[in-house]
């Protein structure tokens, strides 16, 4: 049974002029436990509000979320959600921030202490508990962010473009970062980017989303040994498919638009 | 004195002003200089005016009459001191009553459409009545019950500001951070308590501080309908005797007592709001 099973989604939102805009449009797919599955697709295409809706977040127009074979509904807690936008909270230091989805499930204090304790020590973060989230650095805050959805084990990750707006270094730092916790707590993923290298270089499957109205367009096992080589042909070669398939979508895209 | 427009901003500037350097504030010359012994020159300047003007008064003369006051009280023997106790009773009670009545509706303002909707122009419609013009109603509404008159003017001018900085730091909540909550499983309840309170904190503490600052302010006016003790009625009947020397003390007195009011509310913000203040600088 698959971790997570998308079935027949679509959603539309108002447009300015009284009538509507699809933006989902018959999305259907699934994420096996344990897998690191990434979506990509071009800006605008309604990735987050994919996500929001699998988080239980959004209300579909139609269609269901299933997780572990049973029906996800508005307001479930299975998925943590790491957010396009920053989103720790400014007034809490670093553990409190983590520890926030805990307090939320009414767990003790004792045990939220030694859960946020271990999460810390994972995402290598000691010493900089008591800091406010201003007073760490931007990677360190997408590590908080990070700890926070896994600290109440989910039953599924879900990342917005958690690496994006990073430098380089820090960046691909944060991939391995990714992949070691991921590896650690045998999570499964969902990871959303617009960046076809990161997508290759850590998922063992990549999903490709069209314009909107979007659909699954393409579907792509990355069948490449870990740990990976950014460089290798492998990874080369995935990329190069991945970006034509994109291109040839933004080239319909500006077909349809002209015509 | 009551009129004056009740912002709903959080004036940001004076968190600058008093946050970086205020724990120094005795300890360079330059402290010591500038925020101690020029505004109190300035203060004894413009009092000195205003003495001479009205009544051809030194200092000295208001220092006697403030020391009189003092030790010896008013014609009824009362002090300034027990004035002024009076009064910080009549406030604090007017300003608590403010406290528990406008944030909670400014929160249901601010957080529900509906709510907004019909309670906004109502706010509206209100709130530009002066808290002095008030008065007679306030007479006519508690009729012997001269206290609660009296703090039923302090709550309207210290509701208002309460309410309106309330709404504003609900709406300044960032609606990631209520999706944050939501995707744990939050209610309404916890999303209240725990994500927009704490956005809402430091609007809400500016609006504390300035609504307290308008109580006050409106405390001449309340005690204008007689009471016979507070600072307010102090000023009137010492007025009205032609002891102006005491008139100004009085008024000396509630000058401070607002001051220290507001640096003990300043004081408690930058406490309590150290994420708040430190971004903000
Ligand atoms: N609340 C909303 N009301 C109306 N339209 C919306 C709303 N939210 C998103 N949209 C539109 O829906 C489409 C998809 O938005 P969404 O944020 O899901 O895209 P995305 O793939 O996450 O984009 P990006 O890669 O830039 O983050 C966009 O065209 C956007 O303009
Ligand atoms: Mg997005």
């Amino acid at each position: 049974m698959p971790k997570l099973s998308v079935r027949g989604l679509y959603k539309s939102y108002p447009n300015g002029n009284g009538g509507v805009t699809r933006v989902l449009d018959d999305i259907s797919f699934d994420v096996h436990d344990a897998e690191f599955l990434s979506i990509v697709g071009p800006s605008g295409c309604g990735k987050t509000t994919l996500l929001k809706i699998i988080a239980g977040l959004m209300e579909p127009d139609s269609g269901e979320v299933y997780i572990d074979g049973t029906r996800a509904k508005m307001g479930h807690s299975k998925v943590g959600y790491i957010f396009q936008q920053e989103s720790l909270f400014p007034w809490r230091t670093v553990r409190q921030n983590i520890e926030f989805g805990l307090e939320v499930k009414g767990v003790s204090p004792q045990e939220r202490r030694r859960l946020s304790g271990e999460i810390i020590s994972l995402i290598r973060m000691e010493g900089l508990e008591d800091n406010l989230p201003h007073e760490v650095s931007g990677g360190q805050a997408r590590k908080t962010e990070m700890a926070r959805s896994l600290i109440t084990s989910p039953d599924l990750l879900v990342s917005d473009e958690g690496l994006s707006n990073l430098d380089a270094q820090t960046r691909n730092y944060l991939q391995e970062e990714f992949l070691r916790i991921w590896k650690e707590t045998g999570s499964t993923i969902l990871f959303v980017s617009h960046n076809v290298d990161e997508a290759v270089f850590m998922s063992d499957r990549i999903l490709v989303m069209s314009n909107i109205p979007a659909k699954m367009i393409g579907e792509f096992a990355v069948d490449l040994p870990r740990p990976r080589e950014r460089a290798s042909t492998g990874c080369l070669e995935y990329r190069a498919k991945i970006l034509e398939m994109l291109r040839i979508e933004q080239e319909k895209a500006l077909a349809r638009q002209g015509g | 004195m009551c009129e004056m427009t009740q912002s709903p901003s959080t004036s940001p500037g004076s968190y600058d002003e008093h946050s970086a350097e205020e724990d120094g504030i005795l300890h360079s010359p330059r402290n010591f200089l500038f925020k101690l012994v020029f505004p109190v020159l300035i203060l004894l300047v413009i009092w000195e005016v205003v003495a001479y003007v009205a009544r051809g008064f030194s200092l000295i003369d208001v220092g006697q009459a403030f020391l009189e006051l003092m030790i010896e009280g008013d014609t009824d023997g009362v002090t300034l001191m027990e004035h002024a106790g009076r009064s910080i009773y009549r406030v604090t009670l007017g300003f608590l009553l403010a406290l528990v009545t406008a944030s909670p509706l400014g929160i249901a303002i601010g957080r529900y459409r509906a709510v907004n909707d019909v309670l906004s122009p109502v706010v509206e419609a209100l709130r530009p009545i002066p808290p002095i013009a008030w008065i007679p109603l306030s007479i006519l509404m508690f009729r012997t019950n001269l206290v609660a008159a009296q703090v039923f003017i302090i709550w309207i001018g210290a509701f208002f500001p309460i309410l309106l900085n309330t709404t504003t730091g609900v709406n300044r909540t960032n609606p990631v951070h209520i999706d944050v909550a939501r995707s744990f499983g939050a209610d309404e309840q916890v999303i209240l308590h725990k994500i927009v309170l704490p956005s809402a904190a430091p609007e809400m503490f500016a609006g504390f501080r300035i609504g307290f600052g308008i109580g006050w302010m409106c405390l001449v006016a309340a005690e204008m309908i007689g009471g016979g003790l507070g600072l307010g009625y102090l000023v009137i009947i010492t007025q009205q005797l032609g002891r102006t020397g005491q008139t100004i003390s009085a008024m000396l007195m509630i000058g401070l007592i607002g001051f220290l009011i507001s640096y003990l509310f300043l004081y408690v913000e930058k406490r309590a709001l150290r994420w708040r203040i430190e971004v903000s600088i």
